[in-house]
Parts: structure tokens; sequence; C-alpha cells
């Protein structure tokens, strides 16, 4: 029977030799697609060792002296003070968990404060390089930042009360030319070659990126915000689902105090929409694209097959004739689209294989994850076209089920 | 040509699952491909305020190194000093203009209503002869006047109706992020899809404004550049590299260090890309060879398709057989059923064309990036039918018809006659 069923594909060899041309082409594109889009996948389902959701965030402004709305300080008073009292307002806020502030603390922000710190000894230099990111203490919290030896997000927070700063693991290409995190952990270090900025390294902590796709260039560094450091943001948790009677609850007055005041509260995830909408761009495109192709290959068998049956409904009418049953019709013309598809699937692979072996295409880079991604993805892209191929012979194989013997060979 | 249509009626009466599948393969090919030229076009195109778009530069971004050590480098926008140094006073160039290439986000309040957020701009007095926004009220801000940094703005329509009610609007106060401004000008409001010369505000700039410049060579300016009528770009580019080598002697004699040059100033396709870093070349040319694969997969792959099932339909067809026997010749037969197929393909590619501009004039999810993300702004439909797209349209069906029928339509004029008769 399986033997029969090739002969025949060999038979049909100049239409066959289309669809295996059709099916090796959107077989490779296919997998291109898929494994950008499984990369994206599996680095969105990391481990973050952080906690997002139910965040606002602020731009904390102030206004000018030479502003109208300016409000002259005494002895007493200060943008400071109008800061605090500014906090306090908002912390009493029924719906606050908690609230903090922070320079270039905020993801979803493309900042990049790159800054390095130093252990000098006699015969080498050890470096730690990263994005500096200032923030109070409460901050640690309100993220529920995770530390890389089980710290939790208050031990983390006492470490920046203490005035210590925190590194964070090493990703990317700075893997494997630094130290790890740990190394510096308990250790003096110096910022740059400033030899009057001694810092200690309190703890080792997980990377606060700044988007969901990309690796950090190097780490990232917490370090608590200086007695005069007036922030840039204000970053706020508030209490689960409760983001309505939050926005509701905010007045005017809250919002400003004396010459301080917040802009643009917003929640985080709209920040995050609209911090990624390029890389959600491509992968709603790429999607669309794979949607495209496996179109066309559902309307490429309906079409073959159609002719197929139509050309071939002598030989069907003598099978049913002889004895085959309805699902015997059915399973064969399946079977002959898949085996069909299986040729296409092997071509492609060496193709697939070939790129990859010979750097054409450069997965590694594209992806930044390991090679598995590129066979799961093969698979994903044959199970896929399985399923398409065997929906486009459906209605065909249907209609050759249904075909009258009778009516068919009448003319023989 | 009525024998023509008569036959592919007959066709698609007879073999309507192959008429269909054939219609909507071409469809949406030709809706696909339509959809990414007209968000190309939407890029490169002139439209208002940025009609000038074939005549403009921006000179943008600054990104030193330490010399003998480039891993210690910084890049940024430009301070007003070095925008000068590198951009002004360039043969060639018609109008020059120092302004902010991104817009920012101001809370604007008018006299007794909510304050609301709008976009910002930094734009110098000679921005509004580069760029057209036309004025409804008022007048533009003078050099004069920028550069003494009075507390003028240009806003947009809508924004001076919902923060100042009614006409008139010129000379009255608004409050911008708590500042009190004099609106000297109001202009029609315009399309956040014009990323260059976009804005609710425009706030003056010039030599002495204080949010302008980070230091002595880095900032937030960049230059607009109107290139005179027949101009030639590498002209302009060639003159910036001079500067820069002029820059280079003073960075290497004051810090220590060099710039790294990328390419500015830039043009329309240029900033097409994105203008994703002060510190990279723009690439346009890997952009456009990822559209070209595009139009490639989506041409490709539907036109093997259709060609399989073109060539499976023409081997029923005995009309070919008798034609043969009669003596027509096989070129004939060849251009016959080219054309015949074109005409079917066109039928397709006009229900594609139609849906893409319905979509694309409809759908600001395509236009979407970090700068206008959330505005829902669409084109106009000037934007995206023109000549270019229309042409564009026609070709790729010809394209298409091209690879799908030329196989298939030799194949069926070598066949012989008896063959083409028995197969019936």
């Amino acid at each position: 029977m399986k033997r029969h069923l090739l002969s025949q594909i060999c038979n049909e060899w100049k239409s066959n030799l289309w669809l295996i041309i059709e099916l090796t082409i959107i077989s490779a594109i296919l997998w291109f697609v898929f494994t950008f889009l499984c990369a994206v996948i599996h680095i969105r389902m990391e481990p973050r060792g952080y906690d997002l959701s139910d965040i606002y965030i602020g731009e904390i402004r102030s206004i000018r002296e030479d502003s109208p709305l300016y409000t002259p300080y005494d002895s007493v008073h200060s943008y400071r003070t109008d800061l605090d009292q500014l906090f306090a307002g908002i912390r009493s806020n029924p719906y606050v968990e908690l609230a903090g502030s922070g320079s270039n603390a905020t993801p979803y922000h493309y900042n990049y404060y790159g800054v390095s710190f130093l252990i000098q000894e006699p015969d080498t230099i050890y470096t730690y390089h990263g994005n500096l990111r200032r923030m109070s203490p409460e901050v640690m919290k309100i993220y529920r930042l995770e530390g890389c030896n089980g710290e939790s997000s208050e031990e983390l927070a006492s470490v920046l009360e203490r005035g210590e700063i925190i590194f964070s693991k090493v990703e990317g290409d700075y893997l494997n030319s630094y130290p790890s995190a740990d190394f510096f952990k308990g250790k003096d270090v110096m910022l740059s070659s400033d030899s009057s900025q001694i810092y200690r390294v309190g703890a080792t902590a997980s990377t606060l990126r700044r988007n969901d796709y990309e690796t950090t260039y190097g780490g990232v560094i917490y370090a608590p915000l200086g007695p005069t450091d007036f922030p840039s943001h204000i970053i706020i948790r508030i209490h689960h689902g409760k983001d309505k009677e939050f926005t509701e609850s905010l007045t005017a007055a809250d919002k400003q105090v004396g010459n301080v005041y917040v802009s643009g509260l917003t929640p985080i995830d709209r920040l995050r929409d609209a911090a990624q909408v390029d890389t959600d761009i491509t992968i709603r495109n790429l999607n669309v694209c794979a949607m495209f192709l496996l179109l066309v290959i559902f309307l490429s068998f309906l079409g073959t097959f159609w002719f197929r049956i139509q050309q071939r409904s002598g030989e069907i009418s003598i099978r049913k004739v002889n004895g085959a049953t309805h699902i015997n019709i059915f399973r064969r013309l399946i079977s002959e689209g898949l085996i069909l598809l299986i040729i296409a699937t092997i071509l492609a692979t060496a193709l697939e294989l070939t790129v990859t072996h010979f750097g054409i295409i450069d997965i590694a880079e594209m992806i930044g994850t390991d090679n598995f991604v590129m066979y799961e993805s093969m698979a994903i892209t044959f199970v896929f076209m399985a399923l398409l191929t065997a929906a486009g012979i459906w209605m065909p194989a249907r209609k050759a089920m249904k075909i009258n013997p009778a009516y068919a060979l009448k003319d023989q | 040509m009525k024998n023509k249509l008569q036959q592919i009626i007959y066709d698609m009466r007879h073999q309507p699952v192959i008429a269909w599948v054939t219609f909507i393969a071409t469809a949406i090919s030709i809706f696909l491909i339509m959809v990414v030229v007209m968000m190309q076009q939407v890029k490169i195109i002139p439209f208002s305020p940025e009609s000038c778009r074939d005549r403009l530069l921006v000179g943008a971004f600054l990104h030193t190194a330490e010399i003998g050590n480039e891993g210690n480098n910084g890049s940024s926008g430009l301070s007003y000093p070095t925008a000068k140094k590198l951009y002004a006073d360039l043969d060639g160039i018609e109008h020059t203009s120092y302004f902010g290439l991104w817009t920012d986000d101001s809370d604007v309040k008018g006299s007794g209503t909510e304050a609301f957020s709008a976009k910002s701009r930094r734009a110098d007095a000679e921005f509004f002869k580069i760029f057209d926004h036309p004025l409804i009220e008022g007048r533009y801000y003078t050099k004069a006047e920028a550069d003494a940094q009075l507390p003028m703005v240009v806003i947009s329509e809508s924004t001076a109706r919902k923060a100042l009610g009614d006409k008139p609007w010129a000379g009255r106060q608004i409050m911008i992020d708590q500042q009190n401004y004099t609106v000297t000008g109001v202009v029609r409001d315009n399309s956040s899809l014009a990323t260059t010369a976009s804005g609710d505000i425009f706030f003056p700039t010039g030599p002495n404004d204080p949010n302008a410049a980070w230091d002595e060579y880095f900032g937030s300016i960049a230059v607009a550049l109107l290139v005179k009528e027949g101009v030639d770009f590498n002209h302009i580019r060639d003159q910036v590299k001079v500067r820069y080598s002029m820059l280079d002697s003073e960075l290497a004699a004051t810090r220590n260090e060099k710039t790294i040059y990328h390419e500015s100033p830039f043009d329309q396709e240029s900033i097409a890309t994105g203008l994703m870093g002060s510190n990279v070349t723009p690439d346009p040319e890997t952009d456009r060879n990822i559209r070209i694969a595009i139009y490639a997969i989506m041409l490709l792959v539907p036109a093997i398709n259709l060609s399989s099932m073109l060539h499976s339909r023409l081997r029923r067809r005995s009309e070919i057989g008798i034609r043969r026997a009669f003596g027509c010749t096989r070129s004939r037969i060849i251009t016959d059923i080219i054309t015949e197929n074109f005409l079917i393909t066109l039928i397709g590619g006009i229900v594609g064309v139609v849906l893409g501009i319905i979509f694309a004039s409809t759908y600001s999810g395509l236009y979407e990036n970090m700068e206008n993300f959330g505005r829902g702004d669409t084109p106009a439909l000037n934007a995206i039918i023109n000549w270019t797209t229309i042409l564009t349209a026609v070709g790729i069906c010809f394209l298409l018809n091209l690879i799908s029928a030329s196989v298939p339509a030799w194949q069926a004029s070598r066949m012989s006659p008896v063959q083409a008769i028995n197969s019936k």
C-alpha cells in the first residue's frame, strides 16, 4: 500500500515538485519566524527576579524661581521639605502600599547611566560595568527585587539604607569578560578612577532591565540617593486591583506641595507598551507573516488536491468498487500530503542547518539564547505545516469519499 | 478582450474552488505587499508639515571617544555651540534650523481648565520656514524673540481650543509645565507621523536656551537643513566632514578626545530607520533589504502556488489543442494565457489594493513608535495613494502574473494537440 503510494507520488512528479519546492521555501521561512518568536517567548518566560505589577510611575518636577507660581521659601522650608511632604501625603493614601523615588530607577525607560567600579590590586584591576540606578530603599520593596543569594527585598532595602550599593548579575556580552557580581560582594569598590569615592557592595540582586526583551549591557548598580540628590521619578505600588480607586482618590493637592509636583503619573503597563512598541510591532509583523504563509499552504493543498481528485476520480472509484472504505480513501490522500511535507521538511532542515552552519543567518546573535530554540522551532514548524496540510486536503478528501463509482465510471 | 473575459468567467464558473483560491491568494498577497509599501511611504514621502522631505537633511548627535581608549566613549544630542560649529552657514543650504529632535510631554493648563498632557518641541524661528505649519491665528516668534528666550509659544489649534476655549487665542496666556507663556501664534493641527516636525507646542530655542545644553559639547539640539534645489546631498556631507575634522582637532587639544562620525546629516530614508541611538550609524540599506526580502516572499510563495494550479488547470483545456491543430502559434497561446491570467491577477490585485488602502488609512498600529505611541494618528489618504503606490501595485500584479503564468503557459504551448484534446 505504502509502496504504491510512493509510486503514485512519483507518477505525479511534476505537480508534486511544485508543491515540494513551495513547502521547502515556506518551511525555511517559517522556521526563521518561529525561531525568533520562540526566543522571544523564552526570554519573556525567564524568571525576572522582580515583580512590576500594580506599579505607577510619575515624574517629579519643580517650579522654577522665575515662574509666577513659585512660592518663595523661608529659612525652614525648601524643595526638600516640599518633596518630603508630598511623599508623606501620597503614603497616607489608603490605596498606596509603598512609595519611593529614584533617578534612572525605572524600567521601560531608555536612559543608560554607564559607570565602572574597580578593585585595584597591585597586579590586577577588577572591573564591574553597569547602569547606575539611584533609588530610595523603598523601591527595592516596591519592585519586590530578589537577591541572588535568596535575600528578600526587605534585606536589600536595608543594604541601601546602610549606604551600601548592590550589584546585579552580569548578563549579555559582558558575561565572560568581567568577574561575577558575587566576586565583589562584601568588598569596597572605587567609582571609575576616583579614589575619593569608595562604596561597599552589600549584596547582589536580580537585574532590572530597561525592557523585557533586551539583556543588559553589563550589569545594574543599585545605589542609594545621596542626601542632596533630587529624584526624577516617583514610584508607587498600590494595593492589588485598586487602580480605579487610587486614580480617583488622588487630588491635585496630593500631586503638588509648594514648588514640587508630580507629572504624568502612569501605570507601568502603559509605559511598558510604549517602550516596547518597536519589538511588539516586529512580533506582530512576524505573526502576520507566519499566518499568511500557513494560509498559502492551506490554499495550495486545497487547490492542488481538488484537481487531483477530479483527475483521479476513475482510480478512486475502482478502489471503492474493490472494497476500499471511505476512511481508506481519506487516509490515503492525507498520507500523500504528509509524505510530500516530510520530503520538504528534510530538504528545509538541510537548508536551515547549512544556513546556520555557515553563519549566513547568525541565530545565536539574533536570539541571544542557545541552539535549543532552533531545534524547537523546527518541530513547531513541522507541526503547524502538518496541521495546515491536513486542513487543506480535508475538503478535497471528503469530496473523494463521496464519489459514486457508478457515475465516475460510466464512460469507461 | 471580450473573448478573454468570457473565457475567465466560464473558467470561474466551471472551477469555482480554484477560481476562489487563485483570487484569494492574489488579493492577500497584494494586500500585504501594499501595506508594507504604504507603511514605508508614510515614512518617506513629503506631506504636511514635512512637505520638504525631498530636500531635508537632519544633523543630529555627537559621539566622542577618548583617544587611544575608544571603549571610553559617550554620545548624545548636540549643544547649540557644537551644532553651529558643525552645521552653520554651509554652502547649498537655504535655511538652517536648530530644534529638538524629540518631543517632550508637557503639562498644559489654560485659565480655568483641567491640566492635560501635550507634545512639546523646542524650535527656533527658522524651523517654521523649513516645515509648513500654517498659521491660523497670530504669528510665529521671531529670531530675536527666540534668542532672548522670551516666554512665547506657538501651539496647535486643538491645544488652543482645549486650553483656552474659543477664539481669539493669540496674545493670551497659557501655563505649560507651571510656567506662564504668551501664545504668539496658533498653527493647524499636525500629524504625529511627521516625526521630525510634529508637535502640539513649540517653545523658542536658541543660543541662550538653558534647557538645551548638558555641557559645552552635548545637549538636546539637532539641526534641520533645507537644501537648495538641485544641490547634491553629498556636497553638504563633504562640508560637514571637514567641520568634523576641525572639531576633532579642538577636542584633541582640550579633552584628549575625538569624534566618531555616523554619516550625519541624515536624509529622509535614514531618518525613517528611527535614528535609534546617538552612537549608531543609521542603516537604511538593511531596512531596504529586509523589505525586498518581504516582497520576494510575499510574491514568490503565492506565485509558486498559483503556477502549480494554473498548470493543472491548463492541462484540462482541450481548446488549446484545438487552436494548435488549426494553426495557432505557440507564442500566441503563451500571450493569450498570460493576458488572461493577468486579468484575474488584476481583479485580485484591485481588491487587495483597496483593502490595503482601507487598512493603512484606518489602523494606526501600523505606524506606532515610541514617539507617537497612543496618539492613534493615521495618514491622510494623499500620503498613501499616489503615483508611486499605484504604479507599484500594477507592477506587482504584473510581476506576480509573469512569475506564476509564464512556465505553465510555456508548457501548455508545448502540449501536443492530441494530448490536449485527450485530457478533456
